[in-house]
């Protein structure tokens, strides 16, 4: 039998994974040794996974180096890949939002200027671009984002909202909402067709857990 | 400013000559197959226009195209795919028939694609287009000749899922939908992204059948028997017209012993600005893109000036070639024949080219090896034989697949019985 592989985020989205696969019938004790390995397997079932950072799962996955992937939403719309979304897994959820000072509350449609400091390059590109229609200059951060407006380095910026804890503390607010993320469970289109019994029953498995 | 001259263009490659040499191989038993059903091969230029990519039908996005400017200040493009040029072609010099037209070609197509991940830019494909009939034997002919193609390479296991964007057009027409919401329910369908698409049905006004069908488009492939789980009693004509294609297509290539390769796909609904009726894409393990694709485009044509219609596909030669290498299924390449060591060319040329004529390959030694080099040479360059001319008439024969040496005349080598050459009968 060929294994099927799954490619996890590697971190907590895992660890919540790990779970859901256990309750849908693989094998996962491999998993759940503390070790630095990368690649695991159940040999019973005929399933592989492998742990990668969370912003290359998409990547492995539209490869096919992995059949199947979980991740978080927020990754899945800012590489945009052409993949299968099969299931949301519900955990991890949070928003994607435009968060700035509150004194720019129902201020922004009307500047002529934006700029937008990310970390999510393509989401907030795609969201002033298809929603607002409005041209902004987007500046690449790789973290802190939110202090960014503190410093004068942008006027708002695009990010991950949980419970807004850090914004607030930062004397930051969300703006404007762009869209609800979660875990998502992907396959490569490939598989789904080569593969498709064993994907199908997975899919199938975990659907049943999730609505206990 | 960085120097490039060390460089190939990012997402193009060099092909080696093993490389180069396996690719011309499953290029010409995929053309070998395309000519057995009659197709033709035709050729037409890199280069085209970028108004020929601009028309509702073949619309590319701008951003995926490689342009430049003629010297006249036209937006050229290189081509993203043959068929747009092959149906301008058709409408502007092939419009009177005769119908239908088979024709072949191999040939690169240039896309600009996902600038991160993606490294391929420059790609190689090998297709056929139908021109000039609509039937239900016109789809099937074009994907039986894309299996028989895949097969002929070596490739064992692959999956052929077939689809009908019409059915999707058809329920888009029943519902009176703008263009943005059909494109939204697209993009979901596509995806099998089906929290997305029930939230954005919830927020239509839908009626109920076509609300549900929707809903379930997605999970719709597999056997034919899934076309058996639709009440085709609330769809329109044009619904029912592209699901009976669909069985029929299916129901053809299971009698012709293919059904193992196929299956259907109601949720493929990818190019539906192009293809007016049953759509394909073949996959296998390896690769997590497909190796081919096709489909039928009726209104293609008709935007150079002729209303034809036809039906087509590609296979992604460089992908399959991928493939098949990493699948193990590629057959060796070897080296010449033999490899002829002489200190002057011109005395063992006879020898060579009688060698040649015969079907040979023959290599001659334009170094000054000596033997043990040329053992060394030959060895490394998968040669099978050495011969070393000793004199005008005596050869040193070294056979390197069983190993046997023997010492034997260049006429013995070079002339059948009935020869009456001076070599042959001069010595007697």
């Amino acid at each position: 039998m060929r294994y099927i592989t799954i490619a996890l985020a590697k971190g907590r989205l895992a660890e919540l994974t790990v779970d859901l696969l256990e309750q849908a019938g693989l094998s996962v004790s491999e998993l759940r040794e503390k070790s630095r390995k990368l690649i695991f397997t159940d040999e019973k079932n005929g399933f592989k996974f492998i742990l990668v950072k969370a912003s290359d799962v998409p990547t492995y996955v539209e490869y096919g180096a992995a059949d199947i992937g979980v991740v978080g939403r927020d990754t899945l719309l800012e590489d945009g890949k052409d993949l299968y979304e099969m299931i949301d897994l519900g955990f991890g959820a949070c928003k994607m939002a435009v968060a700035g000072p509150k004194e720019l509350r129902g201020k922004l449609d009307g500047m002529n200027h934006i700029r937008v400091a990310s970390k999510y390059v393509n989401i907030a590109k795609n969201y002033y671009q298809f929603e607002k229609k409005q041209s902004v200059e987007i500046i690449k951060l790789n973290g802190s984002v939110e202090l960014a407006p503190l410093v004068g380095l942008s006027e708002v910026i695009v990010d991950i909202v949980e419970s807004g804890k850090t914004l607030k503390e930062n004397g930051l607010e969300v703006l404007e909402e762009i869209c609800d993320l979660s875990a998502r469970f992907v396959v490569n289109r490939v598989s789904m067709k080569m593969e498709r019994e064993r994907i199908l029953d997975l899919v199938d498995k975990i659907k049943a857990q999730l609505k206990d | 400013m960085s120097n490039w001259k060390l460089y190939t263009p990012e997402g193009t490659s060099d092909l080696l000559p093993t490389q180069c040499a396996q690719k011309e191989s499953i290029e010409n038993s995929i053309a070998g197959v395309f000519e057995s059903y009659g197709y033709q091969v035709v050729e037409t230029p890199v280069m085209q226009y970028y108004d020929a990519y601009d028309t509702p039908t073949s619309k590319m996005e701008q951003e995926m195209l490689y342009k430049f400017f003629d010297n006249e200040g036209r937006i050229m493009v290189l081509r993203p795919d043959v068929t747009t040029s092959l149906a301008r072609m058709v409408a502007t010099k092939l419009a009177q028939g005769p119908f239908p037209l088979r024709m072949h070609y191999s040939g690169k197509v240039f896309r600009y694609v996902d600038s991160y991940s993606s490294i391929q830019r420059e790609f190689c494909q090998s297709g056929i287009e139908l021109v000039g009939v609509k039937s239900d034997a016109a789809d099937c002919e074009v994907i039986l000749c894309a299996m028989e193609a895949l097969l002929s390479c070596g490739l064992e296991t692959f999956q052929v899922e077939i689809g009908q964007v019409e059915f999707f057009k058809a329920l888009m027409e029943q519902t009176g939908l703008d263009d943005e919401n059909i494109e939204t329910l697209r993009r979901y369908i596509d995806k099998k992204d089906t929290l997305a698409l029930s939230n954005c049905i919830k927020k239509l006004v839908l009626d109920e059948s076509i609300a549900s069908l929707l809903l379930r488009l997605p999970t719709l492939f597999g056997g034919i028997e899934i076309l058996d789980e639709i009440d085709e009693s609330t769809l329109n004509e044009k619904a029912r017209t592209a699901l009976s294609n669909l069985r029929t297509i299916y129901e053809t290539l299971a009698a012709c012993g293919y059904e193992k390769y196929i299956s259907i796909d109601l949720s493929l609904v990818k190019g539906i600005n192009c293809y007016t009726g049953m759509i394909f894409k073949a996959f296998t393990h390896g690769v997590g893109f497909p190796i081919c694709s096709g489909g039928r485009y009726d209104g293609l044509i008709s935007e150079f000036g002729a209303d034809i219609p036809a039906v087509g596909m590609a296979i992604g030669t460089d992908r399959l070639l991928s493939v098949l290498l990493r699948q193990n299924l590629l057959k060796e390449v070897s080296g010449a024949d033999i490899f002829i060591l002489s200190n002057d060319i011109a005395r063992s040329y006879e020898l060579a080219t009688a060698l040649r004529n015969e079907g040979y390959v023959v290599e001659q030694d334009t170094s000054g090896m000596n033997e043990s080099e040329a053992l060394i040479y030959a060895e490394n360059a998968k040669i099978q034989g050495i011969m070393t001319v000793l004199d005008d008439c005596t050869v040193y024969v070294h056979n390197l697949l069983d190993g046997t040496k023997e010492t034997t005349t260049i006429d013995e080598l070079i002339c059948d019985e009935e020869c009456a050459c001076e070599h042959c009968h001069g010595n007697e």
